[in-house]
């Protein structure tokens, strides 16, 4: 009977793990390489388009620059400049005015009509419709709105006037008005996307937590604050934190419909910054605005996290 | 300093350093046609890219304009890249820092301050007074040069074309108001003033209609009553007494609602919609306002130049300019300088504003492109108005930021009330901190 030959086996053995290793090493470098490759594309673009832009904007905010030629360091001069400008402030409260309005109107109504058409035919097909606003151009949105508040002929005036018997303002020229009517094409505008991903939240809740109250009795109204919206939480965090960034971003319904009037009554602090950049040129000051805009979502968006361990349940 | 284009340096060259390379480059490439290669390019035309702003019409009409001048010679290739209006100032800065900008373009009067400031457009003092150029600073009408004219005389830019801006008003409102008089008729017999003026708006009022948009700025009121804006590099309508007069009775038409505030009217909604609907008597406009009205069968309107309140039949009024400048890093200066010369020489103005034109002439002796036109009835008015106008005020759009600054305190006191004397004492000291601090004055 032939020996076995000992340590043989453990060297092959040892030959063959280290192979092993090596080749799941290179596969995985391999798998690395073409992850990387994959994803190259979505890299570069938010290098190009967001990071290299958005560090390039921190520079300039310590900078005095007219657009052209030479930049010159000033430290946090720009930062003291726009806290003290006026204009600076009323754009900040404006902007914080039009986030109370629209997005607590906006979550509101999106979840009321998610919850009104969670359970009815032909879902998709109403889905499609109230969806169309966000996929429509918000310059065309506003274009259409511009003529609908029309304090003289537009269509919502004429309602109010022949249905109601009231005098309504000139909603986009009143200095009170102006920005709970953007307030209300925002709301209009973003209803769709609100209310899909609501109604997404709604079908992924477990039919049996609603079954078990209805077992127990529970009353409709019940059910939906117990179970319903506990479970929802996550979704409504989401569209919170989502709604409230757009909100301080608010622009493209500035620049249309009112270009900032009447006055500044609707300046917001994108708009600010905007005219700061290209109708002022004083770049500097401009960037240090994004700057400040951009810490003020970031300290409102880390607030809402901390916040969110007392109302967002996750236990689905 | 700023680059300067001398004239010696012109069409002196058949091939340019640019044409040169390249011809050797292709040669290279093609191999035994070395030496044919370099023969045959020298003779393709040079491109010289050239940008403006403009609605479809115009930019039709410039597209016109770029082809006729092509298939009039054949040394260079004009190419013509419009740019929308909204974001005009924004692309040609991205362009002139990625140095992709078109060797000549428009510019803003509130841009061309820091298009100077930065040495981004060329300086053309030399160039407009050589023989190259087609036209003289002197043949310019008017005083429309503003801050394309530096405090030392020296020029960055040439008025494209201009816009008195005149009252246009519609005849058949007038009528039904019960006006008898048209207020050219009143312009006529030198009664044109303040007082006939608010007579007719006082009819057209009583006859349920608007009468008059007032626009943020009326520097063209105060200088109808013979006041000053600007002295000696400041701004002293504060201290002007013809100025502080004009302001307050702009004001109390504004309270009385005789006129209403051009920024009370919504976003794009504003007082050419009004007038063109027959709504409105009066609006204060250049020549661009034609093109529309022209289309408006229904509409039948005329003008006349602001009233005065001097006892004079015409007083200076504002005229819009826009300017013609020349990249300062253009590869092919001569052939850029020959296609920018061409497009402000009388010929190059005569064929962009003739036929439907929305201008005035900036140059002196086309006026007749103006007077051939069949609209309005007294088309004269606008070269009186020209001739005796003003373009943007060199210390306030020199200053780049300050006209929205200013606009700004003048908007809140026309929308809001309030005392006027503070008003312009605001306006006159955020002028001259921002005019002082550009050092401007």
């Amino acid at each position: 009977m032939a020996m076995p030959v000992l340590g043989a086996a453990p060297t092959t053995e040892l030959s063959k793990q280290g192979k092993r290793t090596v080749l799941s090493s290179r596969r995985s470098r391999s798998d690395a390489l073409w992850g990387i490759f994959f994803i190259a594309p979505q890299l570069l673009g938010l290098l190009a388009f967001s990071l290299i832009p958005v560090g390039y904007a921190f520079v300039l905010s310590v900078m005095k620059w007219d657009g052209l030629g030479t930049r010159e360091f000033v430290g946090f001069a720009n930062f003291r400049t726009e806290f003290a400008d006026k204009e600076f402030r009323d754009a900040l409260v404006h902007t914080l005015y039009y986030t109370l309005i629209s997005v607590p109107g906006g979550i509101v109504v999106s979840l009321l009509l998610a919850l009104a058409l969670n359970n009815v035919r032909f879902k998709s097909v109403y889905r499609v419709i109230f969806f169309l606003p966000t996929i429509t151009s918000s310059v065309a949105v506003s274009m259409v709105w511009l003529w609908m508040l029309n304090g003289d002929f537009g269509l919502l005036n004429t309602y109010l006037r022949e249905w109601f018997n009231l005098d309504p303002p000139n909603w986009l020229v009143s200095s009170t008005w102006v920005i709970p009517a953007i307030s209300l094409v925002a709301i209009w505008a973003g209803l769709g996307f609100n209310m899909v991903i609501f109604l997404a939240g709604l079908q992924g809740i477990p039919q049996t937590y609603i079954e078990a109250a209805q077992i127990d009795g529970a009353s409709k109204w019940r059910q939906f604050w117990n179970v319903t919206l506990p479970l929802l939480s996550p979704t409504m965090f989401f569209v919170t934190i989502m709604s409230i960034i757009a909100s301080f971003q608010v622009f493209d319904f500035i620049y249309v419909m009112t270009g900032g009037g009447p006055g500044t009554q609707s300046t917001t602090m994108v708009f600010h910054i905007y005219e700061k950049a290209f109708v002022s040129f004083t770049f500097g000051l401009s960037a240090a605005a994004a700057v400040i805009l951009f810490f003020l979502i970031m300290a409102v968006t880390l607030f809402q996290f901390w916040g969110q361990r007392r109302w967002v349940h996750y236990d689905s | 300093m700023s680059r300067r284009i001398s004239p010696a340096g012109m069409f002196n060259t058949s091939i340019n350093r640019r044409r040169l390379l390249g011809s050797a480059a292709l040669a290279a490439a093609a191999g035994s046609t070395v030496f044919k290669a370099p023969a045959v390019l020298a003779q393709d035309p040079v491109e010289v890219t050239w940008s403006s702003w403009g609605n479809t019409g115009e930019v039709e009409n410039l597209k016109n304009f770029t082809d006729s001048f092509n298939a009039s010679q054949s040394e260079i290739v004009a190419k013509y890249i419009p740019v929308p209006t909204d974001g005009y100032q924004d692309k040609i800065l991205t362009q002139l820092n990625g140095g992709t900008a078109p060797d000549d373009f428009y510019s803003g009067d509130a841009l061309i301050a820091t298009l100077i400031k930065n040495n981004a457009v060329a300086d053309l003092t030399d160039l407009l007074s050589s023989d190259v150029s087609k036209s003289k600073p002197e043949d310019f009408a008017g005083d429309l040069w503003g801050p394309a004219k530096t405090a030392d005389g020296r020029y960055f830019g040439v008025p494209v074309d201009c816009n008195p801006i005149v009252l246009w008003y519609n005849r058949t409102l007038l009528e039904e108001a019960g006006v008898t008089e048209m207020p050219a008729d009143t312009y006529e017999a030198g009664n044109w003033n303040w007082d006939t003026f608010i007579a007719v708006v006082d009819q057209v009022i009583a006859a349920g209609k608007k009468a008059f948009v007032s626009g943020t700025s009326v520097y063209s009121w105060i200088t109808n009553n013979g006041g000053s804006i600007y002295a000696d590099g400041k701004f002293i309508a504060n201290e002007d007494q013809k100025a502080i007069e004009a302001y307050q009775w702009v004001q109390d038409n504004l309270t009385s609602e005789k006129f209403i505030f051009s920024g009370g009217l919504p976003e794009g909604q504003g007082e050419d919609a009004m007038f063109m609907s027959g709504q409105l008597a009066f609006t204060a406009l250049g020549r661009w306002g034609l093109p529309l009205f022209r289309q408006n069968q229904s509409l039948d309107c005329d003008i006349v130049p602001y009233p005065t309140n001097t006892g004079n039949k015409i007083e200076p009024s504002s005229v819009a300019v826009a300017y013609w400048v020349m990249n300062a890093a253009t590869d092919t200066p001569d052939e850029s300088f020959a296609f920018y010369t061409h497009f402000v020489s009388p010929e190059g103005q005569e064929e962009r504003l003739n036929e439907g034109g929305n201008a005035v002439p900036s140059i002196k002796g086309v006026e007749e492109v103006v007077l051939s036109d069949t609209l309005p009835d007294h088309k004269q008015y606008f070269l009186d108005a020209r001739n005796v106008g003003y373009g943007p005020f060199r210390e306030e759009a020199g200053t780049p930021g300050l006209i929205t600054e200013l606009d700004k305190i003048n908007e809140e006191l026309w929308l809001n009330g309030g005392d006027v004397q503070a008003a312009l004492d605001a306006l006159a000291e955020k002028a001259n901190t921002m005019i002082a601090e550009a050092g401007n004055a």
